[in-house]
Parts: structure tokens; C-alpha cells; sequence
């Protein structure tokens, strides 16, 4: 047999996608990175009083965590002044939210989201918060701006469910987006009912799922207490940023490596193909805040 | 292997009682056309198995948390155990023919059946019960089903205990290593596929081996992997990251060794396969 190595990567068409591939994907050596671009910044807090003994939610912590991160982010000199920077009191406000029955988006959150809207001063008529009737709710047809908030979790066909994942109720035909494990998932965002309308995306980790088993794809063992929340403009970089914990996780969880099962094709696609944002640690640059201890990243 | 079609059977391996537990509600059945209406998102992985219809039973008891029982109809026993394949980090064989026992849950594959037997939450109550449901179930289906063929080609030496991964659908092509975007290896329903792990925690290696129905099918799965990747195809390579990838085509298998950490293990075990 002929031994020759492999410098230049033709499995991956180009050089930026080995990048984000050898990140999201792992067991896909040689990394080689792109062009430089202005980095993304996401902020990561995180705060262990947030989840009490039960695993509940302390609706006043995560408020402070939403506007700490939120203040990080835009720059301003405080809560007030943040929100304001992203919404107006004349804008039409979908919540775009998650209701899968065992790791939904926390109630506090999305009230908390609520509030901070009512307070830049948006009436409470034009606020909506919706996951899957996002295509009737009269306040999600006709809305001017969208906060995305959802956990983040392993999924049985698109390796993970995302931020970019979460825009799929925005088709009628969700199925249609199924083809190489979800791989075209950001297509949604360029929908005349979403492009452009992306006001601040919220990961959430406050408990994620790393590992999915059954039909349910679910069990309590695959969950831990992570305290988090990750939060940006660029919801490729805050998605890609979350699974490179989840791969952590899962690493340290079974003592070697094991890649997400299929692998997260859409954050990658989301960049190389459709333009929505960077995937690229290179390209992203974490902001942490809060807890420091098993960040996983 | 016969099928159970709706109304002929299904609910014949659910018991009418479990402990303190009785059904509540009707028993809900989804086939093909609205598996998306139960699972949602996760109907594709069963689709990708040749799945034709689900039973769905809920058990209640006072003061305790629901229970729910589904068994798939995979069609055949390769199916359910491809499903099984999914997911198990061991091989224990309490239930079934295979099974996953985890907090508040028990998963089973037995003949062309994989059966899931989940409480609402763990209680000592539950812990007792939810073997005895799953036992119950175990029994009343009698049917056994042989393991996929081609998991017998996978050479034993250094395998990793419950690491084999059975399918037939190209999605699973990169679930232990990134293979490609899309088909590359033109995976349909007619060929066997399989990967498993190799060799010692901290140096895995992994093996994906497939089987076409035609020499021609395979030729097209050899020289598509190198047509994508570097143009021709490398039997013997050494990666950027050092680790050592082995591949070969024999008649209608195609067999590729990846991530090992040296040639000679990789090459042993691609010889092994053939």
C-alpha cells in the first residue's frame, strides 16, 4: 500500500469550513483556517444560585443574568440603555420561544424578556410569545423585531437543537428542511416573516441536554447543572459556542471522545452557506461573566 | 418476518395492569404518515429504520407519576436492533434481545420490535414496576430476530463493547467520524452498513464497513470518499493530526479504518475485515 499524506483538505471544500468542521464535528484533524473577518462577541454567564434545590428557576437572578449579559454586549453603561439600543417602544415584539415538554424555554426568561420590553416601553398588545403558532399568532405576523430564546439540547436528527433550529416553525413544511440531517436549517432565517428582524438571541444553559436516548430522545442523566446562559447578536456564533461545550460535556461524561450523533451540519451550513454568522472559534470571541468552574470551554 | 398491522396486534404485548398501574385514555397508534405528531423532530431517526406503526399506552396510579409505554413495529429485527444501535453503551441482555435500563426508564429490542417503558419521573414505586412492565412485555412478544449479517464480519479482536452501530440510511455515515456532506457513499435502503469502535479508551479507532448490492455500487462508494477528498484514492493515509486512516473495496464491501493511532493497527484490523 502507498503512504502519502493529505495537506490541503478536498473532503471540505474550502479551508474555512475545515475550520468550523474540525470544531463542531471533532475526529476531523487538520483544522486550517480562513479569511479573517470582525469576530463575533458572545457573552457566557453564568450563576448557580439561578436553579434552586428542585432545579426551579429564580426568576429575579435570571433577569440580572439576561441584563448583565445584555449590557456586555451592546456596551452601554447599564440594563436601561441596553434594551433600549435593541428594541423601540414602536416596534411589534415575537418572543420566539421553545416548548419542548422536557427542557422548555424557563416561563422567568421569556417574562423577564416581557418585561424589559414593556419597560423601553412596547405595549403589552405587541408582545407576543409563541414557539409553534409563531405562523398565526397575529402578533408574530406582523412584528418588527424577534427575540430568540431556547435551551440547548441534543437532538436525534439535527445533532443539536439551536437558535438556528428554533426558526423552523416559521415554515409550514418543516419536514422540507429534514434532508442531510437538517443541514439547510438557515434558510429560515431569510424568510420575509424573520430576515433582518433578529434583535438578541439567548441560548440557554441552564440545564442543557448532552446526550439523547428513546423515542422522547430524553433521559435526567444526560442533563446537568450548567447555570447559563449565552447570549449574542450572531446566533451562529452563539449556537457553535454551545456545542463546543456540549462536545466537552459529552467527553468528559464517557471518558473519550464522542461526537455529536448526527453531526450539527446546520451551524456549520449556516455560515459557509448562507452568510448568517460565524462558526469559527477563530472568529468568536467569548465574553465570561458570572461562575467560572466546569465551563467546559 | 410477518407484520403486525394495526388492530391485529400491537396492544396484545401491553398488559392490562402493572402493580397499582391501569391504562388511562385510549391507546394511541402513529404510523409513517404521523409519527412527526408524537415525536416530532425525532420521527426521522425511526423513519430512517423502516419503522411502520407505534402503539402508545399511558399507565396511571394514584399518587404516583404516569407511566408510558410505546413499542415500535420496525418492520424487521434489523430495524429495531439498528435503533437499540443507537444508543446503548453496553450490551446488557435483561430484557429483549438487547436493552438500556436508566433513571425512570427501560428500553428494549426484541424481533422487529423496540419497546420503551418510561415514567414521568423516578419513585421507588416506579423502580419496582417499570422492570415488571417491561418483563410482562419481554414475554408476551416470542418472536426473535438475528442480528444484521454483516455485524458478524466485524472482527472481534480490540472491539469495544457496545459500540456497534447498525443502518441503513447515509445520515449515520458520519455519526463516529466525519465522513462527508451528503450521500458520498450512495447509502440506500439495500446496503449494509455498520461502524464500531476499536481498541483502548484514550487511542480509539473506528471502523466503517459497508455492504452494496452490487460491486459496481461499491467501486462508486470507494472512489466517491476520494473523489471528494483528494482525488484519488489513498488506501494507506497519515493524517495532518498524525492518526492513520485505512480503506479498502472487496467485491460489493468496502471497509475504512479511521483515527488510529498508528498504521500497524489499522492495518491489522482492515485485514482482519477481509
Amino acid at each position: 500500500m502507498k503512504t502519502k499524506t493529505i495537506t490541503r483538505r478536498k473532503l471540505l471544500k474550502d479551508t474555512a469550513k475545515a475550520a468550523m468542521a474540525g470544531a463542531l464535528y471533532m475526529h476531523l484533524p487538520g483544522a486550517v483556517f480562513g479569511s479573517s473577518e470582525e469576530k463575533s462577541r458572545v457573552i457566557l454567564i453564568r450563576e448557580p444560585g439561578v436553579l434552586n434545590g428542585q432545579g426551579e428557576v429564580d426568576a429575579s437572578i435570571i433577569g440580572r443574568m439576561l441584563d448583565q449579559a445584555l449590557v456586555e454586549l451592546t456596551g452601554k453603561s447599564g440594563a436601561k440603555e441596553a434594551w433600549k439600543s435593541i428594541l423601540k417602544p414602536s416596534d411589534i415584539l415575537g418572543i420566539k420561544s421553545n416548548v419542548w415538554s422536557r427542557l422548555p424555554t424557563p416561563p422567568a426568561l421569556e417574562e423577564a424578556i416581557r418585561g424589559n420590553a414593556m419597560e423601553v416601553g412596547i405595549s403589552t398588545q405587541n408582545i407576543g410569545i409563541s414557539d409553534r403558532g409563531v405562523l398565526n399568532d397575529p402578533v408574530f405576523k406582523k412584528c418588527t423585531a424577534l427575540i430568540n430564546v431556547r435551551p440547548l439540547r441534543t437532538h436525534a436528527w439535527s445533532g443539536v437543537g439551536t437558535l438556528i433550529k428554533n426558526y423552523i416553525m416559521f415554515t409550514d413544511r418543516p419536514a422540507s428542511l429534514h434532508p442531510d440531517s437538517c443541514a439547510d436549517l438557515a434558510e429560515t432565517w431569510f424568510y420575509p416573516q424573520v430576515k433582518g428582524k433578529t434583535r438578541l438571541n439567548i441560548l440557554v444553559m441552564l440545564t442543557p441536554l448532552f446526550y439523547g436516548v428513546g423515542p422522547h430522545h430524553f433521559n435526567k442523566e444526560y442533563v446537568w447543572n450548567y447555570y447559563g446562559l449565552i447570549v449574542g447578536f450572531d446566533p451562529v456564533a452563539v449556537d457553535a459556542t454551545g456545542v463546543r461545550i456540549l462536545q466537552a460535556k459529552r467527553s468528559d461524561y464517557f471518558g473519550e471522545d464522542r461526537p455529536i450523533n448526527p453531526p450539527p451540519k446546520h451551524i456549520m451550513t449556516a455560515d459557509t452557506k448562507f452568510g448568517l454568522g460565524h462558526a469559527d472559534p477563530s472568529k468568536i470571541e467569548i465574553v465570561r461573566l458570572g461562575y467560572q468552574e466546569e465551563a467546559y470551554i | 418476518m410477518p407484520s403486525i398491522m394495526h388492530g391485529q396486534g400491537l396492544e396484545g404485548f401491553l398488559p392490562e395492569q402493572a402493580g397499582i398501574w391501569k391504562p388511562t385514555g385510549k391507546d394511541r397508534f402513529y404510523q409513517p404518515g404521523n409519527l412527526f405528531d408524537y415525536i416530532n423532530g425525532g420521527a426521522e431517526l425511526y423513519l430512517s429504520y423502516g419503522f411502520r406503526e407505534v402503539i402508545s399506552r399511558r399507565y396511571e396510579a394514584e399518587n404516583q407519576p404516569a407511566i408510558v409505554v410505546e413499542i415500535f413495529d420496525m418492520q424487521e429485527a434489523r430495524n429495531a436492533y439498528g435503533i437499540y444501535s443507537q444508543t446503548r453503551e453496553q450490551d446488557d441482555y435483561t430484557y429483549g434481545q438487547g436493552c438500556q435500563v436508566l433513571e425512570g426508564a427501560i428500553l428494549f429490542w426484541k424481533g422487529s420490535f423496540y419497546v420503551s417503558v418510561v415514567a414521568e419521573f423516578e419513585t421507588p414505586e416506579t423502580r419496582e414496576v417499570l422492570p415488571l412492565l417491561a418483563g410482562k412485555i419481554d414475554r408476551a412478544i416470542k418472536e426473535k430476530g438475528a442480528l444484521p449479517g454483516i455485524v458478524s464480519l466485524l472482527p472481534p479482536e480490540d472491539l469495544v463493547e457496545g459500540s456497534v452501530l447498525y443502518f441503513r440510511h447515509y445520515v449515520w455515515a458520519n455519526a463516529y467520524y466525519y465522513t462527508g456532506d451528503g450521500n458520498i457513499f450512495g447509502i440506500e435502503d439495500d446496503t449494509e452498513a455498520v461502524w464500531a469502535r476499536y481498541g483502548p479508551r484514550g487511542a480509539r479507532y473506528y471502523l466503517l464497513l459497508m455492504e452494496f448490492p452490487s460491486v459496481t455500487r461499491a467501486g462508486q462508494a470507494f472512489r466517491n470518499y476520494w473523489e471528494e477528498r483528494s482525488g484519488e484514492p489513498q488506501p494507506l493515509l497519515e493524517e495532518e493530526n498524525g492518526k492513520w486512516n485505512v480503506s479498502r473495496q472487496e467485491g460489493r464491501r468496502v471497509a475504512f479504518v479511521f483515527n488510529a493511532a498508528g498504521r500497524k493497527p489499522a492495518i491489522q484490523l482492515i485485514k482482519r475485515v477481509f
